[in-house]
């Protein structure tokens, strides 16, 4: 293995081209398009939509609090998902307590959604 | 000397990139002309027939008419947002793109972390949406946004978990590496001893591409077209074509994760010999083509999901079951099956 | 040759990065900018040799930490956020602790001997990273589940004290 402090991520070099394409590519389509589309804006032409109706007042007020446990509860369960996936690459290589510790983490995580779900976080009508 | 080397790997990359990317662009194009025929056809219709013969010059007539559409940003918008979120989703889209082998020994970026790449790929695109949905300045597009925002996330956990479970088999990253494992593997596809962790993949692939039946932002009757409201033009055409980009990525997922990519399992081999002469590729092909008319067939058969139904479908059945699936995988493979 | 270029390439843009974050007014484009410097973090990461570490920091910090707190605009309308004026006082405050952090990251790399260092094969490697927490470090392992069931229990407290006003 290359010594740490010489070592350059070679393969990621194609990761690293793919982006640039896809961002020139959508950067592009949007450039050529500028050439032959119209253009002819007037004030009601970019007034927001809302049914035909004059807005409202702006959209960014204070929306229900019910979609912030969906976040909280992803980030929690997404550093399950990381902490998961190097036990699955190395599973030949675990010992018995290596193998139970992960088995006790899942539980203890199921055990906290079924809290959770019974105390209906995510039942959209509780009243 | 090295920097000549260089150039040429990069050229040879640049030429990789342009094959896949034409052939899966070619491909999205016509799934929307495909989609819209045998959806036509499911419903007692013709679908797309005045362009070219049988319509078949439909996908390039939508293609000039959204690039010659005019460019509307809303009065409130948050301008720089709302113009680089489109490009956020379709980058990303494109990208997971990179690490999918088309063929044993075609792949551009034949890195350690493939399917994590993918994941990653697909957790960045999100804040395509929300920051699509919020800059709009429009009550729609900002609930829209919301909710498919809330939906992509949830949905992501039974997905990894369910690809936790695919990679525990194969004991690798790398998805050359599983489709050989499942090659060699007794089933000859991860589908049989997997089927429940299969199942919810299926299910969450429907979900992380907002098609049907969850096709929550475009729930017409309650939130117009979700956080693509205020988009038109090309920009709206670049949030379509991410889906139907992330169309094929998720069927070649599916493919390569549950379906022995471009192998043929062993029992089927022995039961039919000649099939040992079908080329790899169109292997590949078959299979995909199959999953893409899947999504169309069920877009055309379910009725539309409510929010509060999908969330509680996420939450309360898909993670305990690809959990369970989970835990089945990892306690056979220590029992030694 | 290429990686020292890359290193400070990737330190100018860090500095630059963080200058930037602080002269924003608005907390949409300070999410914008800190999502970048997490993105870039990644692929500091992956210089150092951990691919692992790269997916992992792009999928929990850029992918779901920060998502978290970018659903924190859909909770509050802007003005709430514009009543403190984070470009004066708070920048002096915050730039001590930073640049005390940076100094003596500087005074590291200067007396450490790079040569003398021998990176463990769980740096590259996942199957030896995982034989190393899992097999070794069991009990954090097991602790940090209950870590991980704190918000969740939160979320329930958070939803009962909003529910008059919802």
């Amino acid at each position: 293995m290359v010594r740490p402090d010489e070592y350059v991520p070679t393969n990621y070099l194609s990761v690293l081209i793919m982006v640039i394409v896809g961002f020139i590519f959508g950067l592009g389509g949007l450039i050529f398009g500028s050439f032959v589309r119209p253009r002819f804006y007037y004030k009601e032409k970019l007034v927001p939509y809302e049914c035909g109706n004059e807005p409202s007042g702006l959209p960014w007020q204070k929306i229900a609090i019910r979609y912030y446990p969906i976040a909280i509860l992803f980030a929690v369960f997404d550093v399950e998902l990381g902490l998961i996936y190097p036990w699955t690459v190395g599973f030949s290589g675990l010992t018995s307590t290596g193998f139970l510790v992960m088995i006790g983490f899942l539980l203890v995580l199921l055990l906290g959604l079924v809290y959770d779900l019974k105390k209906g976080i995510l039942d959209w009508h509780r009243r | 000397m090295v920097s000549n080397n260089l150039f040429l790997e990069i050229l040879l990359i640049l030429i990789k990139i342009a094959v896949v990317l034409g052939i899966v662009l070619l491909h999205a194009a016509y799934t929307v002309y495909a989609e819209r025929k045998i959806i036509g056809r499911m419903q007692a219709r013709l679908g797309p027939t005045e362009v070219g013969p049988y319509g078949l010059l439909q996908p390039i007539a939508d293609l000039l008419k959204l690039l010659t559409k005019e460019d509307i940003i809303p009065l409130e918008a948050e301008r720089l947002i709302f113009l680089v979120a489109p490009l956020i989703v379709l980058t990303f889209a494109i990208v997971n793109l990179s690490v999918i082998p088309f063929h044993p020994s075609f792949i551009i970026a034949d890195v350690n972390i493939g399917i994590l790449l993918i994941l990653a790929g697909a957790s960045l695109a999100v804040y395509g949406i929300i920051l699509g949905g919020w800059s709009s300045g429009s009550k729609y597009s900002l609930l829209g946004g919301l909710r498919s925002a809330a939906q992509v996330l949830s949905y992501e956990i039974p997905l990894g978990m369910s690809l936790a479970g695919v990679i525990l088999a194969a004991e690798s990253f790398k998805l050359s590496d599983i489709v050989n494992h499942q090659a060699q593997s007794f089933f000859g596809m991860n589908a049989i001893p997997q089927i429940l962790g299969f199942i919810v993949f299926l299910i969450c692939a429907f979900a992380e591409t907002n098609r049907a039946p969850f096709d929550l932002p475009e729930a017409e009757s309650e939130l117009v077209a979700g956080y693509v409201t205020e988009y038109s033009g090309f920009r709206m055409g670049m949030f379509f074509l991410a889906e139907y980009i992330s169309i094929y990525v998720m069927s070649l997922l599916i493919v390569h994760c549950y379906f022995g990519g471009w192998t043929l399992p062993g029992w089927l081999l022995t039961i039919f010999p000649p099939l040992k002469f079908v080329p790899a590729p169109l292997i590949l092909l078959i299979k995909v083509y199959f999953f893409v008319f899947l999504f169309i067939w069920v877009r055309a058969t379910y009725p539309r999901y409510r929010f509060d139904q999908l969330m509680s479908m996420c939450w309360k059945i898909l993670i305990p079951v690809s959990l369970l699936n989970f835990l089945i995988v990892a306690f056979l493979k220590r029992g030694g099956f | 040759m290429a990686r020292p270029l890359f290193m400070s390439i990737f330190l100018l843009l860090f500095l630059a990065l963080f200058l930037l974050l602080f002269r924003q007014k608005k907390v949409v484009y300070q999410f914008l900018v800190y999502l970048v410097m997490m993105v870039l973090l990644g692929i500091v990461y992956l210089f150092l040799g951990s691919e692992f570490l790269m997916a992992f920091q792009i999928i929990v910090y850029a992918g779901a930490i920060l998502v978290m707190f970018l659903f924190f605009l859909y909770l509050y309308p802007e003005e709430e956020f514009k009543i403190q004026d984070m470009r004066n006082s708070t920048l002096i405050k915050t730039l001590i602790p930073s640049l005390l952090f940076v100094i003596t990251l500087i005074l590291i790399l200067f007396t450490f001997d790079v040569r003398e260092y021998e990176a463990s094969a769980s740096v590259y490697s996942v199957k030896e990273l995982a034989k190393l927490i899992y097999n070794q470090y069991p009990l954090a392992i097991f602790l940090l589940a209950f870590i991980l069931t704190y918000p969740m229990i939160a979320i329930y407290l958070l939803m009962k004290g909003s529910e008059s006003d919802d």
